[in-house]
């Protein structure tokens, strides 16, 4: 069966869930970084796109999906979601996954007789490349410029949202050459720690603590060359929030400028790297209430549709140890792990009782779905082995990811995704139980995240 | 332990804000997999390692098996300071 046979009368979605490495900007300024050990697992995070398809529906992914996990989802899920993918896995010559997936399909649509009939397509994000593939399988769906997306989508539209709003609240400050830099930095570094963050950075790559003047001389000497090099500056200086906890707002705006709005969830990040969510509970959701933050959100959504932009939106926010709301950190114009976590606990734990694990562990065989999913039910921890509650594991392709050795020569590791299904105090106990299991799968696990106690958690 | 692994594992202990315990650390002892240095983090250990040893690195070119172990972080601090040389720790 072909891709568009595939998708007839199907509801499709559509990854790469590393949408904004295709955002990245060549001609920018860039924050010193090291050649990442990780890129590789973004490219196999496609899978966790599962919660986002309907009962039978496609998902489109990088690589195709381990078989023994989609069987596991569907009847976990009771879904009868089918898979399709244009690249055969990690070593195929054509990296360009988008672009691969269009040329691909313009061939089938060109040699077809009639177009599919999707009942619905959704894309985690869009880049040129998807914008020709929605217009090719469902031309009467709106979808957004690429201007829209990239403008909403950069850390500038949040910053200047919140210098508009609250001119006098502390916030991130945009600049754009390399005295404006050190003027803002140095006099914010005069009350604390600083955080420079690229405007079009992705996810937390893009973004640096710094905590001293003489870190910040060391960092314009890196800008100052590439400046000359004619690269445009283009970065926010923000202070360095003392956090209680992060938490981000999801929603849909339709292309007529209907906003949906769905949960809060609240983020487990450690050094600005992103490792679970939970949903926000009442008294989070009642402090929210009370401080104006739906209704800013709502305000950030329309200034969003004013851009061009419809479709996802992720916003994230913070609240400070001293109980007050930084409304708007960053917003992204794409779905986000937040979303796709509460999609899930919609679907297999209405009473909320669950959360999202992210865990990266080393391994020098790598993990095989089926001996981890072994591994739990021998310990009695696999969900939806007779058992209300358990570890629902989400990630197949990345947990074999591990013993490969990234381009810059480090080993890359395995990371494993998955939800907790259980009340909150039973869930450390899924943890502790969980590893114990990669522990006797000879699994050495990263900085298992834990949260904090907190009522607001 | 030498001068510079010493100061090494004193830069580990203030990145990871004081989350192990010191003389749990010797050569052998993995960045990655024991310290739980993350992607994220690497910068600030190699800015951090600039400040101590008055060093200027050049980021993108830097071969990230030097942060295999204690061992090899120190031997790459060394290499990379003007008076030391190449040379071997321990």
């Amino acid at each position: 069966m072909n891709c568009l046979q595939k998708l007839d009368a199907s509801s499709c979605v559509m990854g790469p869930l590393g949408i904004e490495a295709y955002w990245e900007k060549s001609d920018v300024v860039t924050l010193p970084k090291l050649p990442s050990s990780t890129g590789i697992l973004v490219q196999a995070m496609d899978e966790v796109l599962l919660p986002l398809c309907w009962d039978e529906g496609v998902l489109v992914s990088r690589y195709p999906l381990v078989s023994d996990h989609l069987v596991y989802f569907n009847d976990v899920c009771g879904t009868s979601v089918t898979n399709y993918s244009v690249l055969d896995g990690p070593d195929d010559p054509r990296d360009d996954f988008l672009r691969s997936t269009a040329s691909y399909l313009m061939e089938e649509v060109a040699a077809a007789e009639s177009l599919p009939q999707l009942k619905s397509i959704r894309a985690f994000g869009v880049d040129a490349s998807a914008v020709d593939i929605l217009n090719l399988l469902a031309p009467s769906i709106p979808v957004p410029s690429m201007t829209s997306v990239l403008q909403v989508n950069s850390k500038s539209f949040a910053a200047n949202f919140m210098a508009k709003k609250f001119p006098h609240l502390l916030r991130g400050f945009m600049v754009d050459s390399p005295d404006a830099l050190e003027q803002t930095a140095l006099s914010m570094l005069d009350k604390g720690p600083i955080v420079l963050k690229e405007a079009f950075g992705v996810s937390g790559n893009g973004n640096l603590k710094v905590d001293s003047p003489k870190r910040l001389q060391r960092l314009l000497k890196h800008i100052h060359g590439q400046v000359a090099d004619g690269k445009e500056l283009s970065l926010i200086v923000e202070p360095f929030f003392a956090k209680r906890l992060d938490f981000s707002f999801h929603l849909d705006i339709g292309h007529a400028s209907v906003i949906d709005t769905h949960e809060v969830t609240v983020m487990n990040n450690s050094h600005f790297s992103y490792s679970g969510s939970k949903l926000a509970n009442a008294a989070l959701l009642s402090v929210l209430e009370e401080q104006g933050y739906f209704d800013l959100a709502l305000e950030v959504a329309k200034e969003a549709f004013d851009c061009g932009y419809h479709g996802p939106l992720c916003l994230d926010s913070m609240m400070l140890r001293n109980g007050a709301v930084v409304p708007l950190l960053e917003v992204n114009a794409r779905y986000s792990m937040g979303r796709l976590f509460s999609e899930l606990v919609r679907r297999v734990s209405p009473s909320s009782d669950a959360r999202l694990l992210m865990l990266n562990f080393s391994s020098a065989q790598g993990l095989l779905f089926s001996s981890l999913t072994d591994q739990l039910m021998s310990h009695g921890l696999l969900y939806g082995s007779g058992q209300a509650d358990g570890i629902l594991p989400l990630s197949g392709n990345l947990l074999n990811q591990a013993g490969y050795v990234s381009p810059s020569g480090a080993p890359v590791p395995g990371r494993l995704v998955a939800l907790l299904v259980a009340p909150p105090f039973r869930q450390c106990v899924l943890l502790e139980g969980l590893l114990r299991a990669l522990e006797d799968l000879q699994v050495v696990a990263f900085k298992p995240p834990y949260w904090p106690i907190d009522p607001l958690i | 332990m030498n001068d510079y692994m010493s100061q090494v594992v004193d830069i580990l202990y203030k990145l990871k804000e004081e989350g192990f315990e010191k003389n749990s650390i010797n050569g052998e002892t993995r960045i990655i997999d024991d310290v739980g240095v993350d992607s994220l983090e690497m910068i600030n250990l190699f800015l951090s390692i600039e400040d101590t040893f008055d060093l200027e690195i050049e980021f993108e070119t830097v071969e990230l098996s030097v942060l295999e172990t204690v061992n090899s972080l120190t031997n790459f601090v060394m290499d990379q300071c003007p008076s030391r040389g190449p040379g071997a720790t321990n």
